[in-house]
């Protein structure tokens, strides 16, 4: 997609079919154009930009755009409203209390517009959620009785309209009533959820919302047959994209204690179970808890459903493989991609010891969006110590290439859109990933599968609809179906005997095909192990033949010096 | 696009098959499965996935030729099966198909051939009552050398007559080349079509990959070594491997006699190895599974028996033999592929 194809499709709205660095650049585009050009970039334009990034869970670009409008423009309360909602998906909750005292201070000023009033509900409810978040964070239950109250009060502001701030009220009750904890509040959580039910609309259309609403209403009232029943809806709704699972997912796991796959019978574990079923069929990743299977595999059953069985020793190879798959975090901890740890000496690298592979869009000083190795920190969802991630500075780059455009054709060592570095200090009893000394034949039955951290969420292993497509004449690119999202970028890609056979880079549904064929289709592109070796070989290379070469004993200089 | 490292041609053997799809999935999961029958084979045992590790493979189909798309539906004994009646129901050798006529007239030699080709697999499969199948197999596994009383006691009757009928006529269309009448009336010479389908096999293999190997099952081992010893324009294979193969017969062995050599001999122009794994309680190969002391070795290359015993009555089966250690770890040393299970 050209440049200002991306910028145009983010400023009206519409989420780019674009590789992430394209997105990258797009939003440096934007970003310089709010100071420079502010005829082009108007507020309605980066309102709908913010938006559509948020959606797609861009946040971070989401963030740059609206911090630069808040340091350069006037006041606007739609963008400031996303800019805090980035804010809080990110992690920096103290600077999205800022931008939400602010934003409530300026609407309450009046005179900025029609949309401004509205908005306030939207910041109370995120003011709301801050105080949620901390207490997921931290287990402060000062804040659960914050968020609580919040909850109640921008409900009330809005006239008991806003039946979203209703039900997480109930929720953090629930939850409070729970864990034993007292919570101010009048009536039980049951009470208010029975109230609520004869308050929300007949019909509730086809908005995503409160159908998730219905859903947890039913769940707190502990109507589990209903329950589903909304759920279900919910998920045959076109609106109901992944910001809305995860949403609702991260609800009925932090707040209702659901674990999918545990096998737990509650009302909650239920629910999170149906919500993975259908991540996993329509977006096609599993996600489970690496380290909990990993402790469970005597009894493990795992069916990935449409991709046939897999056996214990596969299974085994698996859980062995996400040991060595990491998340690329910026500082603040939020997850921005995915990499793996492999032996140096797989790569031709004289490096002692094991050494961390990702996408240079991802990790780099150069690329443009990426996150700058000084600010990095990767963390291994398996080395986890009681659940809390333990991160990894990272020492020094190895090697890096820029990315070029997907299924370009260029010279085989040149556009890998890989980085490899050394991290200060690894986690320990981790082998690394094993490499495929060869490529899979395409056949029509071979396959490829993806362990990654897409959308920041856990590790996900990706086998449904695993196929894989194409090769490229030079052996440096691979196509493939293996379903992926925005984070899995740097995430390993497996032959069928889980060796690494490239590093997952990107993915279009218009990806132009490898010559000799013509035209486009839908697929996920990686950069193959071969293919970065080769590339890794060639600089080594280069630079020893521009190393100058030491002068002979016998040379009048190397004689004179002496 | 530079080629592949080596691509493996499959060769089938007796009788009635599945489809060319269904037959060639069901061998690439024969070679698939990891630690299949952990009571017989040593483990551990890791399948060979043969495209995952960027080996082509091919398969020769000729079952149309006698039996067109009548194709064989019932896959359950190329599974870890254990009766002989659906063994060898899947093999399909319980039923003489129409164009097998009763042979009338033909020369002394085809007619000697038939009563002899006949009389060495009845031998094999002979007449004695069944005795303790277990107690058989245990007393071979410990003595490496079965008696054809020994190997009759695992087969009832009526399916050994069948199994020596079909195996016998298969083979005399084709090593006398016979013109073979479908039931649908589309004529074959038999041993022309088979060597033209062959050659082209191996002819594509050769153009996709460096190196290319041969796996050749039953009576598909009697076209494999043809095609290499009798067909000038074959191109060069690295590896040939033959299982279940009935090429131990002399009557066999007479009827693919090249011109040129005085007894029968290793095809050294065409074939740089070759490899024989037999069980010696599987009837096709006969009382005389072994080839090293047959085929006369020519500079200095000579075939390798590997003797590997697989499960059950009726060993015959390519998904028993694919199973083995010993079988998987020739094809792979072969074509290159580690048998590391992580």
């Amino acid at each position: 997609m050209k440049p200002d194809s991306v910028v145009a499709a983010l400023l009206t709205g519409t989420c780019p079919d674009a590789p992430v660095w394209e997105i990258n650049k797009a939003v440096r585009t934007i970003v310089d154009g709010i100071a420079l050009d502010r005829a082009t970039y108007v507020a309605a334009g980066i309102w709908k930009a913010t938006n559509t990034l948020n959606r797609a869970l861009h946040f971070e670009l989401s963030r740059l755009i609206g911090q630069e409008w808040a340091g350069s423009r006037d006041f606007h309360a739609g963008i400031a409203r996303n800019y805090a909602q980035s804010l809080i998906n990110l992690s920096f909750l103290d600077e999205a209390d800022d931008v939400l005292d602010h934003a409530m201070r300026e609407v309450g000023k009046g005179g900025n517009g029609v949309r401004a009033e509205p908005e306030l509900t939207e910041y109370q409810g995120l003011k709301a959620r801050l105080c949620k978040q901390r207490f997921v964070n931290d287990g402060d239950i000062n804040y659960l009785v914050q968020a609580f109250d919040r909850y109640c009060l921008g409900y009330a502001a809005s006239k008991e309209t806003s039946y979203w701030l209703a039900i997480n009220a109930i929720a953090l009750l629930a939850r409070a009533e729970r864990d034993g904890v007292a919570c101010p509040s009048g009536r039980s959580s049951a009470q208010r959820a029975a109230r609520l039910l004869r308050k929300m609309p007949a019909a509730l259309g086809d908005d995503v919302w409160l159908m998730a609403t219905m859903s947890e209403l039913c769940l707190a009232l502990g109507k589990m047959n209903d329950a589903e029943l909304w759920l279900y809806r919910l998920m045959h709704l076109p609106g109901c994209d992944a910001f809305v699972l995860n949403s609702f997912a991260r609800q009925l796991k932090e707040i209702w204690g659901g674990r999918a796959l545990d096998g737990g019978n509650s009302g909650a574990d239920r629910l999170a179970s149906i919500v993975a079923k259908h991540q996993m069929s329509r977006f096609a990743v599993l996600a489970f808890d690496p380290p909990k299977t990993r402790h469970a595999q005597d009894e493990l059953e795992l069916n990935f459903s449409g991709a046939g069985s897999f056996s214990i020793d596969a299974l085994t190879q698996i859980l062995q493989a996400c040991s060595a798959i990491g998340c690329v975090c910026n500082k603040a901890g939020c997850r921005l991609g995915t990499g793996f740890l492999v032996e140096a000496s797989t790569l031709g690298l004289e490096h002692r010891g094991k050494v961390f592979v990702t996408n240079a869009h991802v990790l780099s000083n150069e690329v443009e969006g990426a996150l700058r190795p000084a600010e990095g920190l990767v963390s291994f969802e398996m080395a986890c110590i009681e659940g809390k991630p333990v991160f990894h500075k990272i020492e020094k780059i190895l090697f890096t290439s820029p990315p070029g455009s997907l299924g370009q054709a260029c010279s085989p060592c040149e556009n890998l859109d890989v980085t490899v570095v050394q991290l200060e200090q690894g986690p320990s009893d981790c082998a690394g990933l094993s490499l495929s000394a060869y490529l899979p034949i395409v056949d029509g039955d071979a396959k490829a599968y993806v362990i990654g951290h897409p959308r920041g969420s856990g590790l996900q292993v990706s086998v449904h609809d695993s196929e894989l497509l194409a090769v490229d004449e030079a052996s440096r690119l691979l196509h493939y179906r293996t379903p992926t999202d925005p984070g899995s970028s740097g995430s390993p890609v497996f032959n069928e005997q889980w060796k690494v056979i490239a590093l997952h880079h990107g993915g279009s549904s218009c990806m132009p095909r490898f010559r000799p064929a013509s035209g486009v289709y839908q697929a996920n592109e990686g950069v193959t192990m071969q293919a970065i070796r080769e590339g890794i070989r060639a600089e080594f290379a280069a630079c020893a033949a521009s190393r100058p070469m030491p002068l002979p004993a016998d040379h009048p200089a190397t004689m004179a010096r002496r | 696009m530079s080629k592949h490292r080596a691509a493996v041609v499959f060769v089938h053997g007796l009788s009635r098959k599945p489809s060319p799809l269904d037959l060639k999935k069901l061998w690439l999961w024969g070679l698939d499965q990891d630690n299949p029958m952990p009571t017989v084979f040593e483990q551990p045992n890791p399948g060979i996935r043969l495209g995952t590790n960027g080996v082509a493979s091919q398969f020769c189909y000729y079952a149309d030729v006698f039996y067109g798309n009548s194709y064989e539906t019932d896959f359950q004994s190329y599974y870890e099966a254990e009766t002989s009646k659906s063994e060898i129901k899947a093999d399909a050798l319980l039923d003489l198909e129409d164009g097998f006529i009763a042979l009338e007239g033909g020369t002394p030699r085809e007619q000697g051939f038939l009563r002899t080709f006949e009389a060495r697999l009845g031998a094999n499969l002979s007449l004695t009552d069944a005795a303790d199948a277990a107690a058989i197999a245990s007393h071979i596994q410990k003595t490496g050398s079965p008696t054809g009383y020994e190997i009759a006691g695992l087969l009832p009757p009526a399916v050994r007559r069948a199994i020596i009928k079909k195996a016998a006529m298969e083979a005399y269309y084709f090593l006398f080349d016979k013109e073979f009448t479908r039931a649908d009336g589309v004529r074959f010479a038999v041993r022309r079509e088979l060597r033209t389908r062959l050659l082209a096999s191996l002819r594509r293999a050769a153009e996709e990959a460096e190196k290319v190997i041969i796996v050749a099952h039953s009576m598909g081992t009697m076209v494999a070594y043809d095609v290499l010893r009798n067909c000038p324009e074959c191109s060069f294979v690295d590896t040939m491997i033959t299982v279940g193969s009935p090429l131990g017969i002399r009557e066999v062995q007479q009827e693919l006699l090249a011109n040129d050599a005085r007894s029968i001999d290793f095809p050294a122009q065409k074939l740089g190895r070759w490899i024989n794994v037999y069980d010696p309680v599987d009837p096709i190969c006969g009382a005389d599974p072994r080839f090293a002391n047959d085929f006369q070795p020519v500079d200095g290359k000579a075939v390798v028996d590997v003797k590997e015993s697989n499960w059950g009555s009726w060993r015959h089966t390519i998904t028993h033999y694919f199973s083995g250690t010993r079988f998987r770890n020739e094809l792979a040393a072969t074509a290159g592929i580690s048998r590391s299970a992580a």
